[in-house]
């Protein structure tokens, strides 16, 4: 069974539909990568697969429960959010930001076990942090903040990890050790990984299939299924190039901010 | 000075005041981190109108105070989850239209309430052994929910998003969080006065957050730094014959400026 199972699902909130009879599934080796245009519901879908959001149609499932019954799956997904300014006095350490990945986990009150103390202290190596664990979380820097919050998912450790923009507003060294960092725990921890993006560029060799959310369209399916001129040009209503170099592709897409209203 | 501490009213006072001390930080804190300072304020202009509708209505005063920032601490709740209300705006219209609220009733009342003044500067020497019960009450009621709850509540001050995919329900500590906090501003109003509850609620949290490397750690400096306050507030009250409130601020305060001398 797949881990997560999407079947002619409409998403949306406060009624409004988003997109409609979304249709796929993610199985233990995926990596997917969902991108397209902003307010094409990019989050949306992403916070229906956490659970946060109701699908308004079709049936969902994770770990193999329906997500609106209820089931321990919120706990099963390493979420990354997307966070902007925290509080430079925010009374947190890393340690005490990663540590707490596992607090969904535990019963109140309950003392914190050996485990998960040093599985945060191995996450925090894996994403390369050891030396700031007692660093507070808001004076690091922004990609050091996204590694930090990746140790955090990572904690369980879970059996989807699930990131949203995991490289905005994150200079460019920052963005290759984070993107680094997702490719690798893919690859030696065999988690599935769903990757929500502007730019799909980082993740052609490794992404094993793509969602394209366009305004009431979509496309899903693998690299040559949906990276394609024609259909790329069509979401994004402009002119977009798939181009090779050196024996790798990349598309060149301008972000188009649309009114959805307009 | 200690002939006086004897005296069983004396003690009382002194017991409400520390625990005004205790409750306002821990309430302040979390509401600190979360963003909503301006709810202490609110809520006590909000509790005067209570407390002028009682003196209109001629019931308890504190009674009418409870009622009526209970309700508007609900109403605060559902107007800015369940309605899509802006908090920022949905609090400052309750806080206005309750003080039009305390104005109108006192101009009903025609009598100058001299008592209504102890609501308003704080007064512990009239707190009741019913005032010093309830407040003790709801501040260990608070202290064992936000002990119970302490990973909750840092997930939720740290990021509502993580909170909500973690199947924390956000939206029912929010609730809560607003009920304590009317609680702990109405039921302190006699001992400290409604206009410094606020300081209270904000000025020890401050302090504790630049010094406080984690969350308990800082919801315990917090309360710590109040109790200290209301003590020595206390203590400078009745040696130097000044209001209690005001004393236990401005010690507060100079707690906080000193804080600057050390670095976190």
């Amino acid at each position: 069974m797949p881990e997560i199972v999407f079947d002619k699902v409409s998403i949306g909130y406060h009624g409004n539909v988003v997109a409609e009879d979304l249709t796929f599934t993610l199985e233990i080796d995926d990596f997917l990568v969902i991108f397209g245009p902003n307010g094409a519901g990019k989050t949306t879908l992403a916070k229906t697969i956490l659970g946060i959001l109701r699908p308004l149609k079709g049936e969902t499932y994770v770990f193999g429960c329906p997500i609106t019954g209820v089931c321990p799956h919120k706990k099963m997904i390493g979420y990354v959010p997307q966070i902007y300014n925290i509080d430079r006095g925010f009374p947190a350490t890393l340690y005490d930001v990663v540590i707490s990945g596992c607090y969904p986990l535990l019963k109140p009150l309950q003392e914190i076990p050996q485990m998960f103390k040093e599985q945060a202290m191995a996450n925090l190596k894996t994403v390369g942090l050891l030396d700031f664990k007692d660093t507070p979380f808001a004076h690091l820097s922004g990609g050091q903040q996204k590694r930090g919050l990746i140790a955090r998912a990572l904690m369980g450790p879970p059996k989807v990890l699930l990131l949203d923009e995991p490289t905005s507003g994150v200079d460019m060294a920052s963005e290759i050790q984070v993107n680094e960092v997702i490719v690798n725990t893919h690859k030696t921890a065999q988690i599935p990984v769903i990757l929500i993006t502007h730019d799909v560029n980082p993740y052609f060799k490794v992404a094993t299939k793509f969602i394209l959310m366009g305004y009431g369209t979509y496309f899903i399916g693998s690299f040559d299924e949906v990276i394609r001129p024609e259909v790329l040009s069509e979401v994004y209503q402009t002119k977009v190039d798939v181009v090779s170099k050196g024996g790798l592709r990349f598309i060149n897409v301008r972000d188009v901010h649309h009114d959805r209203n307009a | 000075m200690i002939e006086m501490l004897k005296l069983s009213v004396i003690q009382r006072a002194f017991i409400a005041v520390l625990i005004a001390g205790a409750f306002l930080p821990l309430a302040g804190s979390i509401s600190l981190l979360s963003g909503t300072s301006f709810l202490a304020a609110g809520f006590a202009h909000i509790a005067f109108a209570g407390i002028a509708s009682g003196y209109f209505l001629r019931f308890n005063p504190l009674l009418g105070a409870v009622v009526v920032t209970i309700i508007s601490a609900y109403s605060l709740w559902y107007l800015s989850e369940k309605k899509e209300g802006k908090y920022e705006q949905t609090l400052s219209i309750l806080f206005s239209f309750f003080m039009a609220l305390a104005i109108l009733f006192f101009g009903l009342a025609r009598t100058y309430a001299s008592d209504a003044m102890s609501y308003l500067f704080g007064s512990p020497l009239m707190a009741n052994l019913i005032d010093v019960i309830l407040l003790v009450v709801a501040f260990l009621f608070y202290l064992l929910f936000v002990i119970y709850y302490q990973r909750e509540l840092f997930q939720i001050v740290f990021s509502t998003e993580l909170s909500l995919a973690s199947g924390i329900n956000v939206s029912s500590f929010r609730l809560y969080f607003f009920l304590f906090t009317a609680l702990a501003v109405v039921l302190s109003m006699k001992s400290v006065g409604a206009l410094v509850v606020y300081g209270l609620m904000v000025i020890p949290p401050s302090l504790s957050q630049r010094i406080s490397k984690h969350f308990s750690q800082m919801i315990i400096m917090a309360i710590a730094f109040g109790v200290v306050s209301s003590f020595t507030g206390f203590i400078l009250s009745l040696a130097i014959d000044v209001p209690v409130g005001a004393a236990v601020v401005v010690t507060a305060t100079i707690f906080y400026l000193v804080s600057f001398i050390f670095k976190k």
